[in-house]
């Protein structure tokens, strides 16, 4: 066996900034199971997560070794981010990406991820 | 509308979707410059902006590196790439391509294949969008498979001729 780590940082800042003037671009990048897990009980959104959220999908393409020039041609909502009963994260790929996941081997997925006020982070390893 | 006026108008507009994502000035703008290396361009610009082009003409854009494309639809007929670093006939395709990076010094026999994102200038988006909407808005992996296929019919007679 044989494992590939990939790592991503966002600033939070940014990512708020765009997904504010662009409401859809939302929805472009995640599943409606991620919105909700990212949604506090006053109904707004909780960008710090949602940064998480895109860091972990991005740290999956680095462990693929699929690049930002192959970014376009990805459905990033095909890469899932869920939560266990205690809240821990875990990865759920469909699609394409599942498919080309479990054409290279991979058949198991570790995550963290942490965010900050400004910094949202992720480690995902990905074992062949 | 002149097609001359509509490219322009194009342009034009592809340039605003660019400088607001990426918050640029006016005057720090130039539409030939690498994003990523002169801008900072990351990841999510490029999905913001291409998810703002598709919406705003209208157009499927092309999603995908085309080089990846290019390898997996020619790779009986051309050795683009070798041991992940561009071969002549690799820089050959991405300037037929890519005309905009003609002139980059990035791009020469030997780069590796990972150089494509940073060719990527606004120019790129405004001659997809243009090809998209002079093709009866046909998809970008349409038309680029049919760019392919023209690519092939070019090159391959060329070949044969010489």
């Amino acid at each position: 066996m044989r494992s590939q780590v990939g790592v991503d940082i966002v600033w939070i800042p940014d990512f708020k900034r765009k997904i504010i003037e662009n409401p859809a671009l939302l929805d472009h990048l995640f599943t409606k199971l991620e919105t909700q897990d990212c949604t506090k009980l006053n109904s707004e959104l909780s960008y710090g997560s949602l940064a998480a959220r895109f860091s972990v999908k991005e740290s999956v393409l680095k462990t693929m070794e699929i690049g930002l020039d192959d970014l376009g041609g990805i459905n990033l909502k095909s890469i899932e981010v869920r939560k266990k009963n205690g809240g821990a994260p875990y990865i759920h790929l469909a699609d394409d990406i599942a498919t080309f996941a479990q054409e290279m081997g991979v058949f198991d997925w570790s995550v963290s991820i942490s965010h900050s006020n400004e910094y949202a982070i992720s480690s995902v390893v990905g074992n062949f | 509308m002149s097609i001359q006026a509509e490219t322009s108008d194009v342009q034009k507009q592809v340039y605003e979707v660019i400088k607001d994502v990426l918050i640029l000035e006016d005057e720090e703008f130039s539409g030939d410059k690498s994003l990523i290396d002169e801008y900072d361009a990351e990841s999510i610009d490029f999905l913001d902006v291409s998810f703002r082009l598709s919406r705003m003409f209208g157009v499927t854009l092309f999603r995908g590196d085309f080089l990846t494309k290019a390898l997996s639809h020619l790779e009986e007929d051309f050795e683009f790439v070798k041991a992940g670093l561009l071969t002549e006939e690799g820089i050959a395709l991405i300037k037929e391509r890519m005309p905009e990076a003609e002139n980059n010094e990035l791009l020469k026999v030997g780069a590796p294949r990972r150089i494509m994102s940073q060719l990527f200038c606004a120019e790129v988006w405004v001659r997809q969008v243009n090809e998209l909407l002079s093709n009866n808005k046909m998809t970008g992996e349409a038309y680029l498979e049919k760019w392919l296929d023209e690519y092939k019919a070019r090159h391959t007679s060329e070949n044969t001729s010489s």
